[in-house]
């Protein structure tokens, strides 16, 4: 694939993952802040194996900064951003070097991990301990989006099967 | 479609949440009839949850009022624009929290041992 495609395939992957962001902000499952799906880890996932989990990590990036300034606030901004920072390193880790998981394991720990990032941020900026009260929550929220956009992700990676890339899956 | 280690992963999640939970809990064995309200980590003020009252927190955020109630203190109103603290419901346990991340606020529930000046 020469660079000015994978340019192109790139912006096409943030702007998905920045559709299905608003698209999933319509729905009301505002229980805590940050409890969402997640529909975009699901481009995330695809990225990992399709483009090699660096480009998969400054995508999901890009995709979170943009999403922050445009659907939240700029106080957002830090939330977003260290959630997929950190979510994306690990899921791309665990696919290249762990060839053990299948992509909902996967969705799952990026799921609660893209939480984690945010509490640890909300405890960062408010210097307050007692946040960690929402972690329980927040994990368990995360298993079950991270559940849900990992089947999604693996039924959409079945499809996917005779493109050319990186990494196999294992299903 | 899944794999063992994909089970035994959510199964670990699961159980290490529910303990963090537990853990979570010993924060409410403290005497707890103080709300604290905290701006930008640094202590805004404490108010006491047996009077009933509506307290206005200006900061330079925006605005909000917390509302203190029969024992429990609940987010009113507040300038913000998700508006997650009026729905964050009604707090009145050292192991709840009220978060406004707009507003920069934090409100939970403290006991009274470390208190030199409480507002009533």
């Amino acid at each position: 694939m020469n660079k000015g495609k994978k340019v192109v395939l790139m912006g096409i992957f943030i702007a998905l993952g920045l559709v299905l962001q608003y698209m999933e902000s319509l729905i009301p499952i505002a229980v805590l802040p940050g409890g969402k799906i997640g529909l975009s880890n699901i481009v995330t996932i695809i990225n990992i194996y399709l483009l090699g989990p660096l480009n998969a990590i400054i995508i999901a990036t890009l995709r979170a900064f943009l999403g922050a300034l445009l659907f939240g606030g700029v106080s957002a901004i830090p939330y977003s951003v260290v959630g997929a920072i950190l979510s994306s390193s690990l899921m791309g880790y665990m696919i290249v070097k762990t060839e053990k998981f299948s992509p909902v394991g996967i969705s799952v720990c990026g799921a609660v991990t893209h939480n984690l990032g945010q509490i640890i941020v909300a405890m960062a900026t408010f210097m307050s301990f007692r946040i960690i009260v929402y972690l329980p929550v927040l994990i368990v929220l995360g298993v079950l989006g991270g559940f849900i956009t990992g089947i999604c992700a693996l039924k959409i990676l079945k499809h996917m099967r005779n493109l050319p890339r990186q990494y196999k899956t294992l299903t | 479609m899944t794999t063992k280690y994909d089970r035994i992963l959510i199964i670990f999640l699961l159980v290490f949440a529910i303990i963090l939970y537990c853990f979570t809990l010993c924060f409410a064995f403290d005497v707890s009839d103080t709300v604290r309200v905290s701006l930008d980590g640094k202590e805004y003020g404490r108010y006491s949850l047996l009077t009933d009252e509506d307290i206005k927190i200006s900061t330079e955020y925006g605005n909000c009022t917390l509302s203190v109630k029969n024992g429990e203190a609940e987010v009113l109103s507040s300038d913000c624009p998700d508006k997650y603290c009026e729905n964050m419901g009604r707090i009145s346990k050292g192991s709840q929290v009220i978060v406004c991340v707009p507003l920069h606020l934090v409100i939970d529930v403290v006991g009274n041992s470390s208190v030199d000046k409480v507002a009533y």
